[in-house]
């Protein structure tokens, strides 16, 4: 299935786009999605997003179709769906 | 409610027009008090819209004086006051702009020993602050004394704008409990990207402050100006927020 990859603030400027598609296994959950996802980018990306132990780090938001979710959520993402990937900034 | 003179019924003649506001909106609004936190790129055009708009009072706070490297999006700082402290610039600006409001200016930047006092002095705080330790200091007193916060943010080409009103929805920290890593002090920006986000928070604490219009809680407002694409995301409250959990 397809899954649509939206990145903004410091995560696009990180992956060097805004969007992607990327085609994943069916069924496959959201936190097995963003552990596919930081294994397939360059350490930058991976250390963005991730901590040394491997923890989705705290201020990078997760939306699924415009909805805010937790990185360890156990839904199965289905064809089609959206994910939008932010760091929080707070320039002026 | 306060009441208006005629010289200020014919300087906001034009935004009295706008039906769900008219002059019992504008009463509001010169009775309405606003703290902003920094005078930047942001918050310069936050406090620069709300005295256009007839706000009764702002309380602002900045430290440090003006260097060159401000003027390019600091609209409320000046050439002529290179070397200077910022907090003048932007009250003499301010009053120039509009004699009638009441300027509380307050030399410091926003930190655990004086954030309690300046939240007190306002009904609503707009934070345009650029480093987290500040918005989280100033989140944890909206929560505290019950204040709504406007969250605006800045970063390159793009911008973020949502609202807090405590038990009505997410605060800052359920977005994130700690200070995001990657975030560094200084950051690329255009003066024209904050500035635009600066005056929808402006809209926003107008549309708080007045009853009008459809808030931003619970709901992230992103915009990339690259693309010129706005995003409305939603955003819930964390249940186990270490600030606005019961």
């Amino acid at each position: 299935m397809i899954i649509h990859v939206q990145y903004a603030t410091q995560v696009r400027m990180a992956v060097g786009h805004n969007k992607e598609s990327i085609e994943v296994k069916d069924p496959t959950t959201l936190a097995e999605f963003l552990q596919a996802l930081g294994l397939s980018k360059s350490d930058a990306v991976r250390s963005l997003l991730f901590n040394e132990q491997g923890e989705w780090k705290p201020g990078v938001l997760i939306f699924v179709n415009n909805i805010a979710v937790n990185a360890s959520h156990r839904t199965e993402l289905n064809d089609g769906d959206t994910i939008s990937l932010m760091t929080l900034v707070s320039g002026g | 409610m306060s009441e208006l003179s005629d010289f200020e019924k014919s300087v906001y003649e034009w935004q009295m027009w706008i039906p769900d506001f008219g002059e019992e909106g504008q009463r509001k609004l010169k009775g309405a008090s606003v703290f902003i936190s920094r005078l930047g790129g942001l918050g310069g055009l936050v406090a620069y819209q709300l005295a256009a708009a007839g706000i009764g009072k702002l309380v602002i706070a900045h430290a440090g004086n003006v260097r060159p490297s401000d003027l390019n999006r600091q609209l409320l700082m000046t050439n002529d006051w290179i070397g200077k402290p910022r907090i003048e610039s932007a009250s003499r600006r301010l009053l120039e702009l509009n004699p009638r409001i009441q300027i509380v200016a307050v030399n410091e930047n926003v930190c655990s020993d004086n954030a309690a006092s300046l939240v007190s002095q306002a009904d609503l705080i707009v934070d345009c602050a650029p480093l987290f330790e500040e918005r989280f200091e100033m989140n944890r007193q909206s929560v505290l004394q019950k204040k709504p916060m406007v969250e605006c943010a800045m970063f390159e080409m793009e911008a973020s704008l949502t609202t807090f009103v405590p038990d009505c929805g997410p605060c800052l920290a359920c977005l994130s409990p700690a200070t995001p890593s990657a975030w560094k002090r200084e950051f690329p920006v255009f003066g024209a990207v904050s500035g635009t986000v600066g005056c929808m928070a402006a809209m926003e604490a107008i549309k708080l402050l007045t009853g009008i219009g459809q808030t931003l809680v619970g709901r992230l407002l992103t915009i990339d100006m690259r693309t010129m694409e706005f995003q409305t995301l939603n955003v819930r409250r964390n249940p186990n927020c270490p600030v606005c959990s019961s």
